[in-house]
């Protein structure tokens, strides 16, 4: 998409948008995957301890 | 409201509001963001530059309204001791730090083809960046103090300290000459608060501001039940190490 004379300054804050927003949403959720695996390891499914 | 703060009820509570939290943020954000490059007319004065406002403006709105939730977060936590409520503020802080972030780079990338500048030392500017070194701030001090008790309270204090930046960055523009306008998105005329931009571009910008608050909650709730995850996790191993 073309803005003319703006095109590099649009794209450019959407793609800073995308990199911090996506940034914190793929952080957060990787670490809430990781501590799932964690807490899984050292509970049964009943989530009592092991 | 405090009878959710108990882990056990916030664990049931926030799994219940997260898909939906989700998919509302994905929606309004998709919608908006869409409508904001693709549908939307340019500027009658700044042309397609004006695109930019639907990123910046819900960037500034989240970056002060995170703020003021870990403002009342950290009093809940200094004054009822409530764990959660530390909790609150501290996963709520690196969110906030992004759309600061992202906040203080839109603008700068706004003011270039608008102001001709990158970035000046005007009041609206410069407090957003001190709120920007606040959040910073106050993660480092949760980083650098071991003992979890000590380090919530050190950090609400700061965080309450803080919160006299964010009447300062919603004034700025009417007590100081700033290079930044001042505020347009609604206005008071003839004693009644109203719109001030066209339904056409004001409904995209909503869109994002609502979805950006659900994509925070969303966040937030996932941050705080992997916080409590790890705790889990710590007593476990302790428990293990002990046995």
């Amino acid at each position: 998409m073309d803005f003319g004379k703006y095109t590099w300054f649009v794209w450019t804050s959407y793609g800073v948008f995308a990199l911090f927003v996506g940034g914190i949403i793929v952080a957060t959720l990787r670490s809430a995957a990781r501590t799932r695996r964690q807490l899984e390891a050292l509970t049964d499914e009943q989530g009592r301890p092991k | 409201m405090l009878r959710f703060a108990n882990p056990k009820k916030f664990l049931d509570l926030s799994g219940a509001l997260l898909p939906w939290l989700w998919l509302g943020a994905i929606g309004l954000m998709g919608w908006g963001l869409y409508a904001a490059l693709f549908a939307t007319p340019a500027d009658y004065q700044q042309g397609d530059s004006v695109r930019i406002m639907y990123i910046h403006v819900p960037s500034a709105w989240m970056a002060s309204f995170i703020y003021g939730f870990m403002f009342i977060a950290s009093v809940v936590g200094l004054v009822w001791k409530h764990p959660l409520a530390d909790t609150a503020a501290k996963e709520a802080a690196p969110i906030g730090a992004c759309f600061t972030a992202a906040c203080l780079i839109t603008g700068s990338l706004w003011g270039k083809p608008t102001w001709g500048t990158y970035w000046i030392w005007d009041a609206r500017l410069t407090s957003v960046l001190v709120l920007f070194f606040l959040y910073l701030g106050y993660m480092g001090v949760w980083a650098a103090i071991e003992d979890r008790a000590k380090a919530a309270r050190a950090a609400a204090i700061l965080c309450v300290v803080g919160v006299i930046n964010i009447p300062i960055i919603r004034f700025s523009v009417e007590w100081w000459d700033t290079l930044h306008q001042g505020p347009s998105v609604v206005r008071f005329e003839n004693g009644k608060l109203a719109p001030s931009i066209d339904p056409s571009m004001l409904w995209p910008l909503l869109a994002v501001a609502v979805g950006c608050t659900l994509l925070f909650f969303a966040l937030l709730f996932v941050r705080m039940r992997t916080d409590i995850a790890r705790r889990r996790i710590r007593t476990l191993m302790t428990m293990k190490a002990a046995a």
